[in-house]
């Protein structure tokens, strides 16, 4: 046969970049994250220092970690492997460059503006409307790339972790612009176009498929690259791969709601948050299976090899995990795990052992390939191995203890039908022996990153003077042949008369339909996007358009002007990083809290505000609960008032001047989402605001308190606090504008 | 490949990555099935039929708990002056009631009851009314405008007691930084000299 080979080489540079970027990002995100451990065992460790106050700095943790160490390591991880797999070197080293310089910038614009309090809020999408802009930019040119170098394969069929790459980059993209959707109010505020139910559903689709699919299908992906490649053997099965590929992302996208179980979310949508979720423990263990049976016949080099061991170890934390995450999705589970560590536990051992363990190792194997030279230290690669993975069990199993002992502590009454626990400090107090042995086992982790950066770095520097260019050949692929179907036919070859129903019958079990879809990858992608919208439809369609979903209160109305900012400041301050403000129709709750939240109630609240964890106390019926002195020096010093407390202190909102000039904005922009300011209000809210302010600061005086607070940030504070979760306790307001009605 | 298996090695070979044949595992068929067949049941069980949603579930709670509390109130008997100081005489309880008041009423009226926020609780001085029932009544309903909670809806029915109970152990203990007297002097009744109001409990 006579075919015409093509010479290629394959870009590493980028590669190489991405490694880079990888490691110094996993550091600073870790660090971040052991900031915020000790934080939580004492908040002396907030050091009353604004930009790394603990509301501030876990967005940065959580970011940095999810965006910046597990975005750059997928990006490396698929740069590398994606241009083997099709035998061809990327489309465009330009897109490349484009993606990786894009990605850093946005990663810094992060890292300065989440100090700076300039948040969404809405949790691992905090980033502020430019940057969520510039996401999508630098997104676009990662697929393009991705899809144009498809088109110049030389490679007929996908492999199987080119799958789970595409449905990462269609699915991440969907997400991210649905869920940012927003108005601008300034250059670094905007709101959500839903409010409260609608706002807290879309979040949460998005929330849980972020780690569907920016930290369980890449990092799939890149498993069925480098585990058989690192163990040398074949992977396990590949109907195993089709059965639980397509299952996975088509059931995952459903399981969003389970975040929001017992919520004002209305209970069709939580009980089919939780089905879903039940059903996607098969399809994700498929995953597990066929990384874990990849190494039947290669189990002795597990014992020598390192790399080996981290693969071994992420994928049974992928195996804990999604076990472990549909036995949380269930409601009576749940009932007891929402709001409390068990959730972070959960996170940490997919997030710790499942993605962290997966990218050392794929950096290990990358590092002698990438660099061209033996890596430094395979002895110091195991220590790293082991010193991580004490650290990862140190971590999870003192925050599972954390996470049962709080839990159970909110639940439990005494004979009297009482809260045996009234005083919530009092269960915060006892998590603090468990929440020190959190910071050793982050700790040790982190010490094991900065081992794997110091053996990378070392090897690295072992490099030769100038690159290898490995110039590599295979033919081009003839344009427009009808795909060969792969598994020859059993009943062909057996020469049994049988229907031709029988031959169908054998096509699609077998799944030879599949092996044509491989070798039609923009058929393949239209597919995936299929899957992923219509699972995705089936729930948003009923959220919107269901009334009856969200019952009105007659009494609800829009927030004032100074209430408005003070939100602004509750926002910016992340103080839903520790309080919720959904109190659940539990008696425990209610009991502890007061009235169940209602989803009428929220229907102005452009974002949501609903939290997700209880370090503190819910704050959906504070209102009214305190003077606002007890505010005031509880802002100040939250120990003088709640001995114990792990609150930090903010004093800087006693001393910063409110900025007025804003409020109109933030008024016009929530009246452009349908919120009812009318135009009178809209032009006299700074004066309103004043008049509001100045009557809680000479309450302030009357209790001996200086004057001159109605210019600082806590008034408006102290406004939206006052106001929350007060309304359903109103007469429905007469005639009077909306806004100034109380 | 050394291994001895009859696994059927497909032909193709990405990047030097190959793959077996191999059916799915039987268990991992099985299970999925399984939780398939468990969400079509649960739900006609749960949303329309005996399983009761989460608002039913809230209901039955409540309902159990009102009962419980109505028979604990009609235990105690009615509440006067008398089951009050008997309550402040009563060193157990006491002891309780004084970790209440540090939990709770310490923020607003000092550790010692001397006043902060709150009105000083140790002079005989009364807003809301001294004898002993005004204390309670204050207690448990609250002055929700100054900030006072009504602990009614917080505490458990003889905690109010008790608490009232407490605050007339506070009285003449002058703790330092007192607040300034607020409200209207109260002394207990004629037959009273001082802090014998406490012995009308005995009879």
């Amino acid at each position: 046969m006579n075919v015409q080979m093509e010479s290629f080489v394959y870009d590493d540079k980028v590669v190489r970049k991405f490694v880079l970027a990888t490691v110094v990002w996993g550091i600073v995100g870790m660090l971040a994250g052991l900031l915020a451990a000790l934080q939580l065992a004492d908040p002396l460790f907030n050091f009353e220092i604004p930009w790394i106050t603990f509301g501030r700095l876990r967005p940065l943790h959580t970011n940095a970690v999810i965006f910046a160490f597990a975005g750059n390591a997928i990006f490396a991880g698929v740069y590398y492997s994606l241009q083997r797999l099709l035998k061809t070197r990327m489309w465009s080293d330009l897109l490349s460059n484009i993606n990786f310089w894009g990605w850093q910038l946005i990663i810094v614009a992060a890292a300065i503006t989440l100090p700076l309090g300039i948040t969404q809020s809405r949790e691992y999408a905090e980033l502020e409307w430019p940057i969520d802009i510039a996401i999508t930019l630098i997104w676009v040119v990662f697929a393009l790339n991705v899809f144009m170098t498809l088109k110049i394969r030389r490679e007929r069929h996908l492999y199987v972790a080119i799958w789970f790459y595409l449905a990462t980059i269609i699915t991440i993209a969907i997400l991210h612009i649905f869920n940012n959707l927003w108005v601008p109010a300034t250059w670094t505020d905007s709101y959500s176009i839903y409010a409260g139910v609608q706002d807290a559903f879309m979040q949460w689709w998005y929330g849980h498929n972020a780690v569907g699919f920016l930290l369980t299908t890449p990092f799939l992906g890149l498993m069925y690259y480098y585990m058989p490649k690192a163990a040398n053997r074949p992977v396990f099965s590949y109907k195993l791969s089709i059965l639980h590929f397509w299952t996975l992302i088509f059931i995952y996208i459903w399981a969003g709601p389970h975040h929001l179980h017992y919520t004002a979310l209305p209970e069709w949508a939580s009980t089919l948050g939780m089905l879903f979720s039940v059903m996607l423990w098969m399809p994700s263990w498929g995953g597990m299976l066929n990384g874990l049976l990849t190494l039947r016949g290669a189990w002795h080099k597990v014992a020598e090899d390192p790399i080996l061991k981290f693969f071994v170890v992420a994928v049974t934390f992928y195996g804990m995990s999604t076990f472990e995450g549909p036995l949380l999705s269930i409601k009576k589970v749940n009932y007891l795990s929402h709001y409390t560590d068990w959730t972070i536990a959960h996170v940490h051992a997919g997030a710790l052992g499942w993605v962290g363990f997966l990218v050392f190792g794929m950096l290990y194997w990358l590092a002698p390939r990438i660099f061209q030279a033996e890596l430094w230290s395979k002895k110091l690669s195991e220590v790293h191995f082991w010193v991580g993975t004490i650290g990862i069990l140190l971590y999870i199993v003192p925050i599972y203890a954390a996470g049962l002992t709080q839990g159970l502590m909110w639940l439990t009454f005494d004979d009297a039908g009482r809260l045996a626990y009234p005083d919530f400090v009092e269960t915060t107090q006892k998590l603090m022996p468990m929440y020190w042995a959190r910071v050793v086992g982050g700790g040790l982790y982190i010490t094991g990153t900065l081992m794997c950066a110091w053996n990378l770095l070392m090897t690295w520097k072992r490099r030769p003077a100038t690159y290898e260019q490995t110039v590599h050949q295979a033919p081009a692929l003839a344009p427009n042949v009808r795909p060969t179907v792969e598994s020859p036919s059993d009943l062909e070859a057996s020469g049994a008369h049988v229907a031709n129903v029988a031959y169908r019958l054998e096509y699609f079990m077998k799944a030879r339909w599949h092996a044509r879809w491989e070798a039609l990858p923009f058929f393949f992608s239209l597919m995936v996007a299929l899957a992923v919208i219509s699972a995705s439809l089936f729930e948003i369609i009923p959220t919107f358009l269901i009334k009856s979903n969200v019952p009105t209160i007659s009494s609800v109305t829009p927030y004032t002007p100074l209430e408005l900012a003070g939100r602004e400041i509750y926002i910016s301050e992340g103080c839903y990083n520790c309080h919720s403000q959904m109190v659940r129709p539990i008696r425990a709750e209610t009991e502890r809290y007061g009235e169940y939240s209602k989803p009428g109630e929220f229907v102005y609240d452009h974002p949501f505000q609903w939290g997700s964890r209880r370090i503190g106390p819910d704050l959906h019926r504070v209102g009214g609960k305190y003077p606002d002195l007890w505010h005031l020096r509880h802002m100040k010093d939250p120990e003088s008032i709640t001995p114990h407390s792990i609150m930090p202190p903010f004093p800087w909102l006693l001393t910063e001047d409110l900025e007025y000039e804003k409020i109109p904005k933030f008024m016009l922009a929530m009246k452009r989402l349908g919120v009812p300011y009318d135009q009178g209000e809209l032009d006299r809210a700074i004066d309103y605001a004043r008049a509001q302010a100045k009557g809680i600061a000479d309450g302030l005086v009357e209790q001996g308190e200086t004057s001159g607070l109605e210019n600082k940030k806590i008034v408006a504070l102290i406004a939206y606090l006052q106001r929350l979760g007060t309304d359903i306790k109103k007469e429905p307001a007469a005639g009077t504008p909306a806004a100034v009605s109380h | 490949m050394s291994m001895p298996e009859k696994d059927k090695i497909l032909d193709h070979n990405f990047d030097g990555i190959q793959e077996y044949d191999n059916p799915l595992p039987r268990w991992w068929v099985y299970i999925f099935w399984a939780t398939i067949v468990f969400a079509v049941l649960y739900v006609p069980y749960y949303h329309f039929g005996p399983g009761g949603t989460v608002a039913d579930e809230y209901q039955a709670a409540m309902k159990e708990y009102y009962e419980q509390q109505s028979a604990a109130i009609l235990a105690m008997g009615e509440i006067n002056d008398e089951a009050i100081v008997t309550f402040s005489r009563n060193e157990g309880a006491m002891e309780e009631a004084k970790a209440i008041f540090r939990s709770k009423c310490m923020a607003c009226h000092g550790m010692f009851g001397e006043g902060q926020i709150g009105p000083n609780l140790t002079d005989p001085y009364w807003i809301h009314g001294g004898k002993p029932t005004d204390i309670y009544r204050t207690i448990h309903d609250g002055v929700v405008t100054k900030g006072m909670l009504a602990w009614g809806n917080l505490l458990p029915p003889a905690d109010v007691v008790k608490m009232a109970g407490y605050v007339l152990t506070l009285q003449g203990t002058n703790p330092p930084n007192g607040k300034a007297p607020e409200g209207e002097l109260y002394q207990p009744e004629a037959e009273a000299e001082g802090q014998q109001a406490a012995s009308a409990g005995d009879e």
